[in-house]
């Protein structure tokens, strides 16, 4: 595509406002479009287009739980009930930064019992709880590379969490638990970045019948594994 | 740093984002539970799996939560940075899967139907001029779109998709979103 010729390069701006144009074609659309204003113009208009295309798909009430799963994630205190919130609420502790390199898992299921004790507890004050009951395994590699950390909360409320370190491949890992008698139940899925990756889910099964976890990495490899003492 | 929950609540998309990235307490829930809906939403309506979207959900706030700061207002709303990332990771998610693509027809009625009761006046109204553009669109083009747009099918796919030759899937991509365009810019000039 030559520099100036517009003509050629509105046949592709629809796809390359739709993020959906690939090899050569992008090049030289991207290429054209270093060097013309016009084209900006329109490629951005288009792109508002397609962006306001997607807030056509309709709310959904998330599954109960997801907002305290997202707080424990963050590594939060635990959200106060909308009918229950106060107006002032204290500070209760800064954080700065992702929080899974350095005790990534002593956060997470601090946050997690926190949240497991706002999910159950009746009084107003909150208590530092207990983390007693908290399990925790040691995810390794198939060459016994140290991979991360997963860890069971305490009952009652129990919660998987995982901690995938930041030296994995990027991509989707699949969850698997490894059961006592000899099952494998898929969990869930999550993605790892550049930066690690960190995951919580109910655990689906009785913590008695626990015996491993098992996480399936891009492309099917078998990534890591955990197993309960 | 704290953010008062009932105070955060108060605040604009961009303010709660930059709160959140910097860890602000308050800020990061405020800014879950005003979106949850929105991306959960979404990704449900691209992945048909109720598991699989709360994943994607997770995974879009988390991205959220840590790329904060990368958040540029110029070049669009923090909701429909959202929107891009849930996308995405949707379409890594299905990707990953070998998952067949929702049939288009499907996609179509979920958009269609959805009155959006939770949205504000103003959202609405342009949630609406959008619909009302995109049922203008002939049922080929609509079906061009929605796996472009939201699945993210490239031209050369959507002509395999639909069994028609890759001229003609390009053709209809770009018919459709100049006649989405032009049929908005008349809309809000009414």
């Amino acid at each position: 595509m030559r520099d100036t010729d517009c003509t050629l390069f509105r046949e592709l701006v629809a796809e390359l406002a739709l993020s959906i144009l690939t090899g050569p074609d992008r090049s030289a659309a991207l290429a054209h479009l270093d060097r013309c204003a016009r084209c900006q113009a329109e490629v951005a208009s288009l792109a508002e287009s397609a962006d306001r295309l997607l807030g056509l798909a309709p709310a959904r009430d998330a599954p109960d739980g997801f907002e305290s799963r997202m707080t424990a994630a963050f590594g939060l205190p635990p959200p106060e009930p909308a009918a229950e919130r106060r107006r002032v609420r204290p500070a209760r502790r800064d954080f700065a930064g992702p929080w899974w390199r350095p005790g990534a898992l002593a956060a997470a299921v601090a946050a997690a019992g926190l949240l497991c004790f706002w999910l159950n507890g009746t009084i107003t004050t909150p208590q530092p709880p207990t983390y007693d009951g908290a399990v925790v395994a040691a995810l390794r590699t198939p060459v016994g590379v140290p991979a991360g950390e997963v860890a069971v909360t305490g009952a009652p409320q129990r919660w998987l969490i995982m901690v995938v370190n930041p030296n994995a491949a990027p991509g989707w890992y699949h969850c698997y638990l490894r059961t006592s008698g000899g099952q494998q139940i898929p969990t869930g899925a999550f993605r790892v970045g550049s930066d690690g990756g960190v995951w919580v889910s109910r655990l689906p099964i009785p913590e008695s019948k626990l015996t491993g976890a098992r996480l399936v990495g891009p492309g099917g490899t078998q990534a890591a594994s955990a197993t309960f003492s | 740093m704290c953010v008062d929950g009932s105070l955060a609540e108060g605040l604009s998309d961009e303010a709660l984002l930059a709160g959140m990235a910097a860890g602000a307490i308050g800020a990061g829930t405020a800014f879950v539970r005003r979106h949850q809906a929105r991306v959960y939403g979404l990704a449900w309506t691209l992945l048909g799996d109720p598991d699989l979207a709360e994943d994607v959900a997770q995974e879009t706030f988390l991205r959220a939560w840590r790329h904060g700061t990368d958040f540029d207002p110029r070049k669009g709303s923090v909701r429909s940075w959202l929107f891009r990332i849930t996308q995405n990771l949707a379409i890594d998610a299905l990707r990953m899967r070998r998952a067949e693509p929702m049939d288009p027809g499907t996609l179509l009625a979920h958009l269609a139907l959805d009155d959006d009761p939770v949205d504000h006046i103003t959202r609405l109204e342009d949630a609406e001029r959008m619909r009302v553009a995109v049922r203008g669109l002939p049922t080929p083009q609509q079906r061009a779109l929605v796996l472009a747009a939201y699945l993210g099918r490239t031209a050369e796919e959507i002509s395999r998709i639909e069994h028609i030759p890759l001229g003609t899937a390009k053709t209809r991509i770009r018919a459709a979103m100049l006649r989405l365009r032009a049929t908005l810019g008349e809309e809000a000039r009414r």
